[in-house]
């Protein structure tokens, strides 16, 4: 019994899943939602790079990536309305911001002061 | 699907352009509209308080002190701060304000209370002045929207700017030849005038659309970018404040009150030495706090800019009178920071003189222009396809009938705004709310109204009886405030007050252009708006499409939905 539900619920899900409606959604969400999560992360790695490696002061660091986050966020949102497959997007997305989390984490533990 | 041909991407950028467009499109526009008004706010609240007394002759800023003075004293004897704000620039009264302390507060808590008159320069006596919404209202729904909390709205507001930024910059990767299409117009070819006067409107002021989208992003970047600051100087007010202290350079601080009482001079005892440094007049507001006290200090604010920056505020000793303090507006001299004080100071555009303000304000509307275009350009491309295939969609329809009631109703609104505020008593209690709903109503009012006669006018019918009725509306408003109060053309004409006549010309100007419009649309057949349609319910969906741009938008969605 327990087997037929699950398989029910599997098959609703898929239908869905392949629904063309389903896709614009999940892009959608991929765009506003993802992207700003990826562009703040982004720009804290930017803020740490500024201020570390380039020379400006860690207050100017944080002002320029604050700054530059809402480009980045339209570079985003705009590259994954380029026709990229869904898949694709989800994946690059989910690495980039696994991968920018990581370097954080490494760079800045406890933030930067 | 991995082709990264331009063109390939070109294509991609103008399926976004288009409905990225046409979802967000309608608080767009009514941002760029309010937005505009408020370029004029101040000017919009003069003309909404018909009570304040025209400025007929320039009063000595000596004189207006001395009147203010008094009348301070008399009705404010025990404040402990005391503000006159000067008709000057883009201040259009005499108004004084202080601080009440008390401390019969049943708990025994010290109660601040803050209270305002506006000062007749004739007589020296305070003016009552119905209570308005004003310019401000308009001003301040450009972003914390209305009936929300403003939080929430600031939100709304940056990710709609943020659909507006990917709108520019796609819109600019979709141009080929942006310069070219720039000088085309075709005359009276339905969807290609369109495109071309949304060419026109977006290419011209392209540099203002970008400056006004991106710092409007900027001006609410600590509320929705917040994560790059915490991330660096950790959460809480504590940590903020290290960064605050480093970029936001405050200038020197006040000096508390030290509980022992001193005798203060009066304001006139110091513009010798203003005037002596910056001139005679050149004061935009004074003030005292502390007063009574040995710390007592006068501030006061220098009209002008010094380019695009504030000029300085000078604080000086109450109670020997010696200069203490210049301000430098607070600037530091990080690149980065000049580079966001620039956004901002280029969005408030607060330095602006009057051709300046109103460049501001007509980029502003054509920025609506250029939404409002958009819109249209949408429905009337699709209506062609629609009307050859003998059928059209339910969305098609539905955007066709939110067009009329969004882009005409919003200025029909307004306009309804400004009929409320001489309507309603003068006394009437909450009308600063229900000038505001007026204008929600009529809105709401003129969505509705495609709805209601759907079945009687098409929709060019529509959009003529919209801009009959704006043109009435906006037309009539002179003779409104002829009959209701003084400060009508036939007075401000002649007495040179040139902020209350200009309203109500640019009032008739815009009245004007509405019934134009108007008048194109009921007189002139096969012009500009989408010719004379039935509505047809057909099914045949396997119409051939003949125009590749169609085709592009159909298997983009198909592609996108993968």
């Amino acid at each position: 019994m327990l087997n037929f539900i699950n398989n029910r619920i599997q098959q609703r899900m898929n239908h869905i899943i392949q629904q063309p409606a389903f896709a614009m959604l999940s892009r959608i969400i991929a765009a506003i939602v993802g992207g700003y999560v990826l562009s703040n992360l982004i720009a804290i790695l930017l803020s740490y790079l500024l201020s570390t490696v380039w020379i400006s002061t860690t207050a100017d660091g944080v002002m320029i990536a604050m700054q530059l986050s809402y480009l980045i966020y339209a570079v985003i949102a705009m590259w994954i309305f380029s026709g990229k497959p869904l898949a694709h997007v989800w994946r690059t997305l989910t690495f980039s911001c696994l991968f920018s989390a990581f370097l954080i984490g490494i760079f800045m533990p406890e933030g930067l002061l | 699907m991995s082709k990264t041909v331009n063109g390939n991407f070109r294509q991609s950028m103008k399926w976004l352009h288009t409905w990225a467009g046409l979802t967000v499109a309608v608080v767009l526009y009514f941002m760029f509209i309010t937005g505009s008004a408020g370029y004029f706010n101040n000017e919009i609240t003069y003309w909404m308080q018909p009570e304040i007394p025209l400025i007929n002759n320039e009063i000595d800023q000596r004189e207006m002190i001395a009147i203010a003075e008094k009348r301070l004293a008399k009705v404010a004897p025990n404040a402990s701060e005391w503000w006159i704000d000067f008709p000057i620039g883009r201040e259009y009264a005499l108004s004084i304000w202080w601080k009440d302390v008390s401390n019969q507060a049943e708990d025994g808590n010290i109660v601040e209370e803050w209270n305002d008159e506006l000062l007749n320069l004739n007589t020296g006596e305070p003016v009552t002045v119905r209570k308005t919404g004003g310019g401000d209202t308009l001003y301040y729904m450009h972003y914390a929207l209305h009936y929300i909390p403003s939080v929430l709205a600031y939100w709304i507001t940056s990710l709609f700017a943020m659909f507006m930024l990917i709108g520019l910059i796609s819109g600019i990767v979709i141009h080929k030849q942006i310069f070219k299409d720039f000088f085309t117009f075709r005359k009276g070819k339905q969807q290609h005038s369109w495109r071309d006067m949304h060419n026109v409107l977006s290419v011209l002021p392209l540099p203002f659309h970008i400056m006004i989208t991106y710092s409007g992003l900027l001006l609410f970047m600590f509320t929705t970018m917040p994560s790059v600051l915490t991330a660096t100087y950790g959460a809480g007010e504590d940590n903020q404040a290290r960064f605050n202290d480093v970029v936001f350079v405050q200038d020197a601080e006040h000096k508390d009150a030290a509980g022992i009482a001193a005798k203060n001079i009066s304001f006139s005892r110091i513009l010798a030495d203003v005037e002596q440094r910056w001139g005679e007049n050149q004061i935009a507001y004074i003030g005292i706090e502390n007063r009574g006290d040995i710390n007592a200090h006068i501030e006061l604010g220098l009209h002008g800019y010094d380019g695009l920056d504030d000029k300085p505020s000078l604080t000086y000793n109450a109670v020997n009178g010696e200069l203490q303090h210049v301000s430098q507006g607070g600037r530091t001299p990080s690149a980065a920071k000049k580079f966001y004080d620039l956004m901002i100071m280029l969005h408030e555009g607060k330095f602006s003189g009057s051709i300046l303000r109103w460049l501001y304000f007509i980029s502003g509307l054509m920025g609506a222009g250029m939404i409002a275009t958009g819109m249209i350009l949408w429905a009337t491309k699709r209506r062609e396809r629609a009307d050859k295939k003998g059928y059209a969609s339910k969305g098609l329809i539905l955007v066709e009938r939110l067009n009329v009631g969004s882009i005409v109703g919003l200025l029909i609104a307004i306009a309804v705004y400004f009929w409320v505020n001489r309507l309603l008593p003068a006394n009437f209690s909450e009308r600063e709310s229900w000038e505001i709903n007026g204008l929600f109503i009529c809105w709401s009012i003129m969505f509705a109204y495609p709805y209601f006669l759907a079945n009687k006018r098409t929709i060019n019918q529509l959009w003529g009886d919209q801009l009959t009725i704006a043109a009435i509306l906006y037309g009539l408003l002179p003779a409104l405030n002829f009959l209701t109060t003084d400060n009508h053309l036939g007075n401000t004409l002649f007495s040179g007050s040139w902020v209350l006549a200009g309203f109500d010309l640019t009032m008739l100007v815009f009245s004007l252009c509405f019934a134009y419009g108007a008048y194109l649309i009921f007189h002139k057949k096969g012009n500009a708006v989408a010719a004379t349609h039935t509505i047809k319910e057909n099914n045949s969906s396997n119409s051939r499409v003949k125009s590749a741009d169609v085709n592009v938008v159909v298997v983009k969605t198909a592609e996108l939905a993968k």
